[in-house]
């Protein structure tokens, strides 16, 4: 009884959320992803630099006492370095690898706002452009008068991607055995 | 005086028998402990009449508790005042009290002592009272699981689930007759019986009954309630529906309406059925076989491995007879037999008898194993499985008298025992039930239920239980945040420092059970060993006495599981190389003729040390020499000290064994020991005299999740370098520094060319210091080879929590992980191997293949 109508609840509040956008700025442009992606944002906190890893990979940070690591948006999608660092911003997202889902923060310039974007008011990205038709843009939103870059934060962070560009960068195979901590 | 304490006793009975409310059934169990109470208490100071009297008062009480008195409850009050108010006349005036004027209803003795009444749990002799007591830990958690599985059968008839349920009263069947609980196994086997004849759905609430019964019984047997009504009566609530058959017809139809699959028609392994349940069960009990035997071979009359032996026995017996595998059921009963025959020291168990044993138990496995496979291969042909059983049951020798000298197990024909253990058992039951009763009559004292001390454990999760022990890390480093905030020099008030240091001291305490949480006795591990030294040795035809010391170290759980291997290397070599192949040799050198080889384990400096050590030949210095000379893996060797020729032996592709055995010397050898044990993050180290013997000596950090770090500061950024890999740390002089055909640079550290490894250029980090005379050296060693870090400052030496950064990305070469810092900060392990290797693809290869040859 009780499993139903948690589930019930839970397909109502999903069926809402499902249109919410966080917005986001990096450098002109506004980005957005499906609030309920997000896990929290945090300002901007000390980010230790893992060697050997692509330049988007900022390094790891102390999100509660789970070391995590977060990727810079603005290198990842071939920006420039963002100078001015006061409004930036970590947002923590859930991402699924393999069978389990893991954390990543993804650094921004500064979180907007909450947007409700109705499916109608989304285009394939192809339409705009080859430019835009990349794997981690889900679509574009039209709001007024702007537009907004709808990420797939799934593809955008893929695991895959971080790890075939750190291997390719290293140059010789992974050789102990995978770092177990109990 | 003396009546003084026993009126005292007598007035608060009656006090609560005044309060009893008639119409409220359970109002009268208030008065069940006061009775204990008195009768509990020293039986001497009161006349025998007297607690004759109350003892009945009890049993009325009993039976009126658990729903089965055929009283109404009014008149129970009356007849407990009535009764009281006897006995205090009584006790007051002195005189003898006369138990016929007792109110009828308890006038009589007979009447509530009927033989199916349960007269108090008396253990057999041999029956642990830690054994019993683990039990009965069990119980609560067996029935709940039972009660579910026939609500859920009496929805819908699963086959699985109901093989269940039959599986689980059987076994509990089985465990009751080992522990002389009569009455349980009694019922029990009614139970199966009905079960088996009716099914669920016809029975739900008889089988609730027995469940409540055997509830009932459990928790009167750790002391936890009244007497549970007589067996008898949850009988007849079983069999009610039931035409009466005798047991013998009833246990044939047992046989005939069981499902008796063939291997082949069985569920998959993989499945939840169960044959899945008899593998995974089977795989524990003969572990635990393997080990009770183990010890029997030193000594065979050891009364706890007996006991657990013919335990695990009887649990393999009774879950393979329950999924058909007749060739496995029948073997461990024989096998049963004889270990009960010799708890009972109707048998001496001599070595013909351990080493058929052990056959059979390679047997058992091998058939268990394939029931795994699924193959339909027979392991054993029919006949050969006879002949074996037959051996068992004229195994061991007559207890009394001992033979004067070893004799053929066959010139000693011991009379076949054809009753099955349980039966015998239930003999020796029935004759201790007998003498009880007699000693009941006699003394009614007797009649407390023996009491054990029941301790809990809940089975939880591992995966909670490291993220508990995550947290509680995490707590710890953020207390000591918190703890030290420079803000709080700026606190003056008395009571938030107060409370600060309080939180500190639970934060500790915290951590330390947190710690222990995962650790468990490397027991397991070792009684493996013991039963590969006995192997390897008969194989070698070696005699060698094996001793372990410090079974109960605790260790973490991951350690146990993994310290396996490198122990079995360390033990095959000793057994093989080790212990002298000939007695005459060993005599010739003024040792004993049986060799000795002992396992030990200890906590030391906050390590956890394992030690092997032989009195064997010991490593031959020179042997060692010339052979690494040979290889070419030591330019330098004639420099080294002893301790450092020893450590030759882990380095790869060395044995300076002569024969390759069947075991050992194959060239795989002490290296991969090294490397497991450095991968638990521990060292290896070997002392060794020759002909006097070797001694091996692995250090284990107590856990996998704490490491000692020593923080290194290159540039503007800190990393952790485990403290286990560092040697030393050295300020070079400029000249010291060479740099090699442009492509490394190497440092003359104690006569060894060590390559040097520039930490910012592999990492690319940028600011370090530039000249090497500006920076420190931190010699590291990872598999036996040096390099050297160089790093711009030592900060200090750190305990951190490793936590696996990798998670989300791929491994990171070079980095082991990541840790909180006491700042809040993430630091970076390094990883040394990954480090070396890093530097070698980038070139100094050169100064590698000239330090260790390979």
């Amino acid at each position: 009884m009780l499993g139903t109508r948690t589930r019930q609840a839970e397909e109502v509040r999903s069926s809402t959320a499902q249109d919410k956008y966080l917005t986001f700025r990096l450098g002109e442009e506004e980005y957005g992803l499906e609030v309920e992606k997000v896990q929290q944002i945090i300002g901007l906190t000390d980010i230790t630099p893992v060697p050997r890893m692509p330049k988007f990979v900022r390094g790891v940070m102390n999100l509660r006492g789970k070391i995590i690591p977060v990727v810079d948006l603005r290198l990842k999608f071939g920006m420039e370095d963002l100078s001015n660092l006061e409004r930036a911003c970590i947002i923590v997202v859930e991402v699924p690898r393999q069978t389990e889902r893991v954390q990543i923060g993804m650094l921004v310039d500064s979180v907007s706002e909450v947007l409700i974007i109705k499916k109608e008011n989304i285009e394939d990205p192809a339409s705009f452009g080859p430019e835009y038709d990349v794997e981690f843009i889900r679509g574009i939103g039209k709001v007024g008068e702007g537009i907004k870059i709808l990420l797939d934060t799934d593809r955008v962070l893929t695991v895959s991607e971080v790890a075939s560009v750190s291997q390719s960068k290293s140059g010789s195979p992974a050789s102990l055995e995978p770092v177990e901590v109990s | 005086m003396q009546e003084d304490h026993a009126m005292e006793r007598l007035e608060r009975l009656s006090e609560a028998v005044v309060f009893a409310d008639p119409s409220n059934p359970k109002s009268l169990a208030a008065v069940y402990p006061r009775l204990l109470e008195f009768l509990d208490a020293e039986q001497g100071d009161v006349p025998r009449e007297v607690s004759e009297a109350l003892s009945r008062l009890r049993r009325l009480l009993d039976k009126h508790l658990s729903g089965q008195g055929p009283l109404d409850p009014g008149r129970v009050v009356d007849i407990l005042g009535q009764t009281l108010c006897a006995v205090q006349e009584a006790l007051r005036q002195g005189t003898r009290l006369d138990l016929s004027v007792l109110p009828q209803e308890i006038g009589s003795p007979i009447e509530t002592s009927g033989r199916d009444y349960p007269k108090g749990i008396e253990l057999p002799e041999y029956i642990d009272e830690a054994i019993f007591a683990e039990f009965l830990a069990r119980q609560p958690g067996v029935l709940v699981e039972m009660e579910q599985l026939v609500l859920a059968l009496e929805q819908y008839e699963d086959p699985e689930r109901l093989a269940e349920l039959k599986r689980m009263i059987h076994t509990l069947k089985g465990e009751a007759a080992l522990l002389g609980l009569g009455d349980v196994e009694t019922l029990c086997h009614a139970t199966e019986d009905a079960l088996a004849k009716h099914g669920v759905v016809k029975i739900v609430d008889p089988l609730l009954a027995v469940l409540d019964w055997l509830n009932r019984t459990f928790e009167w047997c750790s002391s936890k309630g009244p007497v549970p009504e007589p067996v008898a009566e949850i009988l007849g609530v079983l069999n009610q529906d039931r035409s009466s058959c005798s047991e013998a017809q009833a246990r044939r139809e047992t046989v005939e309406v069981r499902p008796v699959p063939s291997g082949n028609e069985l569920p998959s392994p993989q499945g939840t059925g169960p044959l899945s349940d008899f593998l995974v069960e089977s795989r524990g009990l003969l572990t635990s076989l393997a080990g009770c035997l183990s010890v029997l071979e030193q000594d065979a009359t050891n009364r706890e491995a007996l006991q657990s032996a013919a335990k695990a026995l009887h649990r393999l017996k009774g879950a393979a007879s329950f999924v058909g595998l007749e060739p496995i059921e029948g073997l461990a009963m024989d096998l049963c037999q004889v270990m009960n025959r010799a708890l009972r020291k109707k048998l001496r168990l001599d070595q013909a008898a351990v080493d058929l044993s052990l056959e059979c138990l390679e047997t058992l496995r091998s058939m268990v194993r394939q029931q795994e496979e699924g193959s339909s291969e027979e392991v054993i042909d029919s006949e050969r499985l006879q002949s074996l059983r037959d051996r068992v049951k004229t195994a061991g020798l007559p207890f009394a008298p001992p033979p004067v000298e070893p004799l053929d197990q066959k010139a000693i024909p011991e009379p076949v025992v054809e009753k099955a253990p349980e039966a015998d058992l239930e003999n020796s039951q029935r004759a201790a039930r007998a003498l009880d009763g007699e000693m009941v009559s006699q003394k009614p004292e007797e009649l407390k239920p023996h009491a054990v001390e029941v301790r809990e454990a809940i089975r939880v999760d591992a995966g909670r239980l490291d993220r508990l022990i995550d947290m509680v890390g995490e707590l710890v480093i953020t207390e000591s945040m918190v703890a030290q905030a420079p803000e709080l020099l700026s606190v003056s008030s008395q009571e938030v420092l107060r409370h600060i240091g309080q939180l500190d001291k639970i934060t500790r305490e915290l951590q330390e059970i947190a710690t222990s949480l995962r650790m468990i006795p490397i027991r397991q591990t070792f009684q493996k060993m013991a039963r590969l030294v006995r192997d390897l040795a008969r194989k070698a035809g070696k005699t060698v006495e094996f001793t372990m010391i410090g079974e109960d170290t605790e260790l973490d759980k991951t350690v146990v599981d993994r310290i396996g291997d490198p122990l079995v290397h360390i033990l095959r070599n000793a057994v093989d190389h080790g212990i002298e192949t000939r007695a005459e040799e060993r005599e010739r050198l003024g040792k004993e003729r049986v060799g000795r080889i002992e396992l030990r384990a200890f906590h030391k400096g906050g390590n956890i040390h394992i030690e092997v050590e032989d009195d064997g030949r010991g490593l031959d210095r020179e042997a060692i020499l010339s052979k690494a000379r040979e290889k070419g893996l030591a330019p330098l060797v004639e420099g080294l000290t002893d301790r450092e020729i020893m450590a030759l032996i882990f380095e790869p592709g060395f044995s300076t064994a002569r024969t390759v055995t069947g075991v050992s010397g194959r060239g795989v050898g002490l290296d991969v020991v090294k490397r497991s044990v450095e991968s638990l993050r521990g060292r290896v180290e070997v002392r060794s005299e020759a002909k006097k013997g070797t001694l091996f000596t692995i250090q284990l950090p107590l856990t996998l999740a704490i490491i000692d770090g020593m923080v290194v500061r290159i540039a503007d950024q800190r990393y952790i370098v485990p403290t286990l890999a560092v040697v030393r740390s050295i300020r070079p002089k400029p000249h010291e520094v060479q740099t090699v055909l442009n492509r490394g640079e190497v440092m003359m550290i104690e006569g060894d060319l060590v390559p040097l490894i520039r930490v910012d250029q592999l990492f690319e980090i940028s600011g370090a210091a530039k000249r090497p005379e500006d920076a420190i050296v931190m010699v590291v060693e990872e598999d036996g080879r040096r390099v050297g870090l160089i790093v711009d400052e030592l900060l200090g030496q750190l305990q951190v929590v490793m936590k696996s950064i990798a998670e989300s990305m791929q491994k990171v070469q070079g980095i082991a992980g990541g840790a909180i810092m006491p700042d809040g900060r993430v630091g970076l392990i390094m990883d040394i191997g990954g480090l070396v290797q890093l530097g070698h693809s980038q070139g100094i290869q050169a100064q590698e293949v000239e330090h260790v040859g390979n």
